[in-house]
């Protein structure tokens, strides 16, 4: 096996919720959340990008920093995508 | 594209702003509507959320969770109103902290404590732009309200 092919079969899919909308959104376990999160963000057309962030179904904020695999998340796992802080003022 | 809402929400809305900001606090609502429908509006949603004179802060878990739900519902937010204690105007915590961060979303903002006649006019209301940008837009442009 090449190692091209064993890349290939360590990416997998999350299920990403956003306002409404659910995505399946493809990843590599090794790779930043952050990567992650602009995939997502580019499949939902969000146009303001730096305060949003990935949430567990938990509630518990994605660190950006950290590889996905790094931050608990399972293939088919649902993630949401939202404000890091809804506010206003 | 121009939302189409029961005048009930507004008079809803109103409601919730006296109720829970009693004219000195800010406080935040979201309109909603089924996700194959984009210019509806039919349901009124006040999130859990902290709040001064000068800023409301939506409960992180509360929105994850409404987040969850809305997509178990396939339901999606219309317009984010949120009511200031005195004029109103759209500020860059607004601009930049808003639910929905999608090209077409609406920002309303209420003067006065939501204390004026239940009604769109005096109201501040922000689309966001392609770029990013927030545009102001006369309220009745893009909100049609139906007794």
């Amino acid at each position: 096996m090449t190692p091209a092919t064993i890349e290939a079969k360590k990416k997998t899919e999350v299920s990403v919720v956003y306002d409404g909308d659910t995505k399946e959104i493809s990843y590599q376990p090794h790779e930043a959340v952050r990567a992650l999160l602009e995939r997502a963000k580019t499949a939902f057309g969000v146009v303001t990008n730096h305060l949003l962030s990935l949430f567990d179904p938990g509630g518990n904020e994605l660190s950006d920093d950290v590889s996905v695999e790094a931050a608990g998340v399972a293939p088919g796992e649902k993630l949401v995508l939202g404000q890091s802080v809804i506010k206003g003022g | 594209m121009r939302l189409r809402a029961g005048e009930g929400l507004l008079g809803e809305t109103f409601a919730h702003f006296r109720a829970c900001g009693r004219g000195r606090d800010e406080c935040v609502v979201f309109w909603t509507g089924p996700l194959g429908d984009r210019e509806v509006a039919d349901e009124v949603v006040h999130p859990k959320h902290s709040a001064s004179r000068s800023e409301y802060v939506v409960d992180p878990a509360w929105a994850v969770a409404f987040a969850l739900d809305g997509a178990r519902r396939r339901r999606s937010v219309r317009l984010q109103v949120h009511v200031h204690p005195g004029a109103a105007f759209h500020s860059i915590t607004d601009d930049e902290h808003s639910i929905v961060s999608k090209p077409g979303a609406l920002s309303l903002v209420v003067p006065n404590g939501a204390n004026g006649p239940v009604s769109l006019e005096g109201c501040y209301l922000a689309e966001l732009q392609r770029d990013g940008s927030w545009r102001s837009v006369p309220p009745a442009k893009l909100i049609e309200l139906k007794p």
